[in-house]
């Protein structure tokens, strides 16, 4: 029985390449884990830009660069998201992978949900991608907690 | 294993020791190399893995661990190795698999682990995953970890420098680990530029390359290390990752303070100023204020100029304009806000002045510092109208209180005016900071807004207290200048529908409310009518067109002035809508200039007349008219059959004249007045038309003379009835043709509008119904007196003519027993005729004696025709010989024929005879 996968780092990109929050779980490694946000989005681009689309949001493992493995997902409205786990000398089941970035995903889902969000909002029209800036600042902590308390159960099933 | 796991056996650091260690080695990059010739690459890299960990583990034993240098130096080679050994494996046949969930999927071979990977393919379908240590990855990403441990290496040594005891740290010390890092990391470079795809933006060689900067700054080659910052420094800024951008600006300023060079730091310290700096806000404007009271620029007049285009801005800026459209000659009022963030200080920026540029050829507004203004959180700064570039006038400069406090903001407030159509927005901002001699110039973006930050779209209502209206439009940065609309009245008069062949007047009414002076042209479409057989066609000036009528000129309107224009519409066809697009475009030409004006804008004034030609308003509408018929014509059509015998063929006229003995029509046709309105029917001509098959002899209105003009209402109804004479058959008759009608009425009328106003006359035509004349080859004709006196013996006779050209025809006549009671009959009673040959007809003959008195019914004769039964039914001989078909029968005393004459001919002898006493 394969041992759950260990969360080092979470990663939400707007559509615009822009990092909406990077969450790291490991103290004063946080650089390390922007650059591999960073450089994850070469990998998904080439992924999602190549002859065949993927018909899934799963991406699959990216890269594996130094001590951790990074793995992509991409929300149907184009938002990234890249998780980072450490290296273990285990398979690493797709299926945990898959359920830890649905909970991600529907973690960002609910908190830009967040009406007020847009009570600052720039502009009116649909296209307004303001919230997902405002959703990972400091201001709104709905998906920090969220994000830290996916993290938090994650550890909980580790033995 | 047992040989390394126990010191007894092989003590370390001995000659063989040494020797079985790299004996182990290779045999590990042979068994890596078999797998990999069999494309398991899965079982390659986990053997290589367990190579790797096994030693590691010995290697503490042998007094090697990880906390030494030897360990790590051994590290990068396995991982050098390995990269080399993949990298001469891509020059052949050796491809890197991709890392796609799909390609796992159940069913689908598993890409990923290769063909002969079964224990591990095994491992894969059961639980549906990988071990990413067992992921291979091209050989950039081997040399990444070689370089990586190749610095871990040098930290050891490093650290180890003091103890000089360690053993190989002669050796080490001659080694120049960054340089062998730097070939690694260059190597991965090179392979990471090889293997990125066109679509990536080379985000992981960007990493690499900052791996590379670093690496020679460790160095102490600055310049180069310099070169590179530039280079990446390009594309993080761009895409706005600032987390990457701050520890990476730290150490190209490390670089430069090492160089010595002033200015690139000046302008490094402002790039990070605009970065913030999280941990000790404040701290980098101190810097560059000391470096600037410290130096000298290298020449006193020279302005530093630093471009923050595109990369984070220092302040938030904002534009709004109140309203998104502003006519020409009206002032647009905005409102530019700067916003200092509230995460950073820049409380001591030296801001001398702040220019903002428009996008056209405006005067910028200069903020000069002045320390004595305000300092409210939220200062507003009035300027009034921006004016043109090469208006008179002083250039716009304000005095403000440029140092900011966290979350300050400085509002500026002004008009703007155009006095052409324009789309007006702040282009630039330029900052000046100004500290001991130094002179920097910063380019600033304009409305855009640091990471993370939103200002939210506020329009400043009131300063005490401060209080902000949200203007949410997507186009709140750039106002449009549009030319005054034009203020016209269009208006259409017409009847409600027009009748099809009228000249139908359609009034096009323009009244000018505007105050200048309007050209107005009119043009007209006439769109496609979507029935079939539709004409139609607008007249106007006596231009004719169906299409298009461009240009009608209705000349300058003054102010107040109305100009009207009458088009005429002409339908005909058929009844349908009309449809009519009128283009009314107006054009200010040689106006008088907008009300609105200054004394400094008369300079202006005659680009604006030049430019008033594009000052063109239109105003477009679609008239749909319905057109209906005036007229609804029924026909009734009348077949007469010719009595007269069929000219022999020896006579002349049959051959070279006309014969006119084919039968006669009666036309008779009615008129019904179907139009919304009365009509005046000024007169109805039959108008002939030449034909050699049919010819109108007479028509009743030639007969009856005047009865128009007539006044009719919608309902009323006349007629018209007309004789046509139809050829003879033998010439031009196809079998089953119709005749087209010989002639048609053209009824002249006009529109009543009211009591003493009519309409223009307009005429109708329509033509006479296609003619189809019953076919009919054997045809009998009945002549009997129509009165007879008792006793007195009259004579009955019978001609049955074969108008068939080309067959002849076997008729029997037969008289009917039970009819024959009133008189007394001499003659054939039943019996066969001799053959009638084409054209030729036969005549039979009978003696009645009339026995009673009164209205007496003739004797009823049945002549059948078997001929034509025989060549119906080709071979059914005997049944056509015993059926026939039966001959009409005509009594020549009335000789018609109703309606379109179906052949099925029953004699319809109804007819009697008057027997006096």
């Amino acid at each position: 029985m394969p041992q759950p996968p260990r969360l080092n780092a979470v990663a939400l990109i707007s559509p615009q390449n822009h990092p909406i929050l990077i969450r790291t779980f490991q103290k004063g490694d946080e650089l390390k884990y922007h650059y591999v946000a960073h450089t994850s989005l070469d990998v998904i681009e080439e992924r999602t830009s190549g002859k065949t689309k993927p018909t899934e949001c799963y991406l699959g493992l990216l890269y594996v660069m130094d001590d951790v493995a990074a793995y992509g997902y991409i929300t149907p409205l184009k938002v990234k998201i890249v998780i980072a786990l450490a290296l273990t000398d285990s398979v690493v089941r797709d299926a945990d992978v898959v359920m830890i970035f649905k909970a991600l995903h529907m973690a960002f889902y609910e908190a830009v949900s967040n009406p007020f969000l847009k009570l600052d909002g720039v502009s009116e029209s649909t296209a307004d991608y303001s919230p997902y800036q405002a959703v990972g600042s400091m201001k709104w902590k709905r998906l920090r907690q969220a994000v830290d308390e996916i993290h938090r159960a994650l550890c909980a099933y580790a033995p | 294993m047992i040989m390394f796991g126990s010191t007894a056996i092989l003590p370390p650091r001995t000659k063989r020791w040494a020797e079985a260690k790299v004996l182990a080695d290779t045999i590990n990059v042979k068994i890596t190399k078999f797998y990999l010739y069999n494309h398991e690459y899965a079982l390659a890299l986990s053997h290589c893995n367990s190579h790797m960990r096994r030693f590691a583990d010995f290697s503490r034993g042998w007094g090697i661990g990880e906390e030494t240098f030897e360990y790590w130096s051994w590290m990068a080679r396995q991982y050098r190795v390995l990269a080399e050994l993949l990298e001469q494996g891509a020059r052949s046949t050796l491809t890197f698999p991709i890392h796609i969930p799909g390609t796992r999927t159940p069913g689908g071979a598993p890409g990923a682990l290769g063909p002969g990977g079964a224990p591990l393919e095994l491992d894969a379908g059961r639980t549906m995953g990988l071990n990413p240590n067992h992921a291979l990855q091209h050989p950039g990403h081997y040399y990444y970890m070689a370089a990586r441990c190749t610095e871990a290496r040098r930290e050891r040594f490093l650290a180890s420098e003091g103890l000089t005891t360690a053993p190989g740290y002669a050796n080490e010390k001659k080694v120049d680990h960054l340089t062998l890092a730097l070939e690694l990391y260059t190597k991965a470079y090179e392979l990471f530029k090889q293997h990125s795809s066109t679509a990536s933006q080379g985000r992981l060689t960007l990493w690499i390359a900052y791996r590379i900067a670093l690496t020679y700054y460790e160095s102490g080659k600055f310049e180069m290390a310099v070169r590179f910052f530039e280079r990446i420094t390009k594309t993080y800024r761009r895409e706005k990752w600032n987390t990457l951008l701050r520890p990476l600006y730290t150490t190209w300023y490390a670089c430069t303070q090492k160089l010595g060079d002033v200015e690139l730091s000046v302008k490094l310290l402002v790039e990070m100023i605009a970065c913030g700096d999280v941990d000790e806000p404040g701290s980098l404007q101190e810097d560059l204020l000391t470096i600037l009271r410290s130096s000298v620029p290298s020449s006193a007049d020279d302005v530093l100029t630093v471009d923050l285009i595109e990369c984070e801005p220092i302040w938030d800026t904002l534009l709004i304009f109140w309203k998104p459209e502003a006519c020409v000659g009206e002032e647009a009022s905005f409102q530019f806000t700067l916003s200092a963030p509230a995460n950073n200080d820049i409380s001591n920026l030296p801001v001398d002045s702040i220019m903002i540029m428009f996008s056209d050829d405006y005067k910028p507004i200069t903020l000069r510092h002045c320390a004595s203004e305000s300092s409210e959180p939220v200062r507003m700064i009035c300027v009034n109208q921006v004016h043109l570039a090469n208006a008179d006038g002083q250039p716009l400069e304000v005095a403000a209180n440029l140092r900011w406090r966290a979350s300050d903001r400085v509002i500026v407030s002004g008009t703007i005016l155009s006095a052409t159509p324009i789309t007006l927005s702040v282009s630039s901002l330029v900052v000046t900071l100004k500290e001991s001699g130094w002179t920097i110039k910063i380019n600033h973006d304009v409305c855009t807004t640091r990471e993370g930050t939103i200002i939210p779209p506020y329009w400043l209502s009131s300063l005490n207290p401060v209080q902000f209206i949200p203007v949410r439009r997507d186009d709140r940065s750039n106002v449009v200048f549009r030319h005054r609309p034009h203020r016209l009245s269009v208006s259409f008069s017409h009847q409600q529908q027009a009748l099809l062949d009228e000249e139908f007047p359609i009034t096009v009414e323009i009244v000018n409310s505007d105050d200048r002076h309007l050209d107005v042209v009119v043009d007209i479409l006439l769109q496609p009518a979507e029935v079939d057989e539709a004409v139609q066609y607008i007249v106007h000036n006596g231009q004719k067109s169906s299409g298009l009528i461009k240009g009608a000129e209705c000349g300058v309107i003054a102010p107040g002035a109305s100009v009207g224009k009458t088009f005429i519409l002409v339908a005909s066809g058929a009844a349908a809508s009309r449809t009519i697009d009128v283009s009314v475009q107006s054009n200010a030409a040689g106006s008088t200039l907008p009300t609105v004006h200054r004394p400094t804008d008369l300079s202006v004034s005659s680009s604006i007349s030049s430019l008033s030609a594009s000052d063109t308003n239109e105003f477009l509408q679609t008239l749909v008219i319905p057109a209906t018929a005036p007229f609804s014509v029924t026909h009734d059509v009348e077949y007469q059959i010719s009595l007269r015998p069929a000219r022999p063929l020896s006579e002349l006229s049959t051959l070279v004249g006309e014969s006119w003995d084919g039968g006669e029509v009666i036309i008779m046709t009615k008129f019904e007045c179907v139009a919304p309105c009365s009509l005046e029917i000024e007169g109805l001509e039959l108008k002939r038309q030449e034909s050699n098959r049919a010819k109108v002899t007479q028509s009743s209105n030639e007969i009856d003379g005047d009865k128009f003009p007539t006044e009719y209402l919608t309902g009323d109804q006349f007629c018209n009835i007309c004789c046509v004479s139809l050829a003879s058959r033998e010439y031009g008759f196809v079998e089953g043709n119709a005749v087209p009608g010989p002639g048609e009425y053209i009824v002249t009328w006009r529109r009543i509008i009211s009591p003493s106003e009519c309409g223009p006359s307009s005429t109708t035509r329509l033509s006479l119904p296609l003619l189809l004349p019953p076919k009919d080859s054997l045809v009998g004709f009945m002549t009997i007196p129509s009165t007879a006196k008792l006793h007195v013996p009259i004579q009955m006779h019978l001609v049955i003519r074969n108008h068939n050209t080309t067959r002849s025809a076997i008729v029997t006549v037969a008289l009917d027993q039970s009819t024959v009671e009133s008189f007394v009959v001499a003659g054939l009673h039943g019996g066969r005729l001799p053959t009638i040959l084409p054209g030729a007809e036969e005549k039979v003959t009978w003696n009645l004696i009339p026995v009673e008195c009164g209205m007496v019914r003739v004797p009823r004769v049945r002549v059948m025709d078997y001929q034509t039964g025989l060549s119906a039914n080709d071979d059914g001989l005997s049944v056509s010989v015993d059926e026939g078909v039966p001959v009409q029968v005509i009594d020549a005393r009335f000789g018609a024929r109703i309606g379109d004459g179906d052949a099925t001919g029953q004699m319809n002898q109804t007819d009697k005879i008057f027997v006096f006493p």
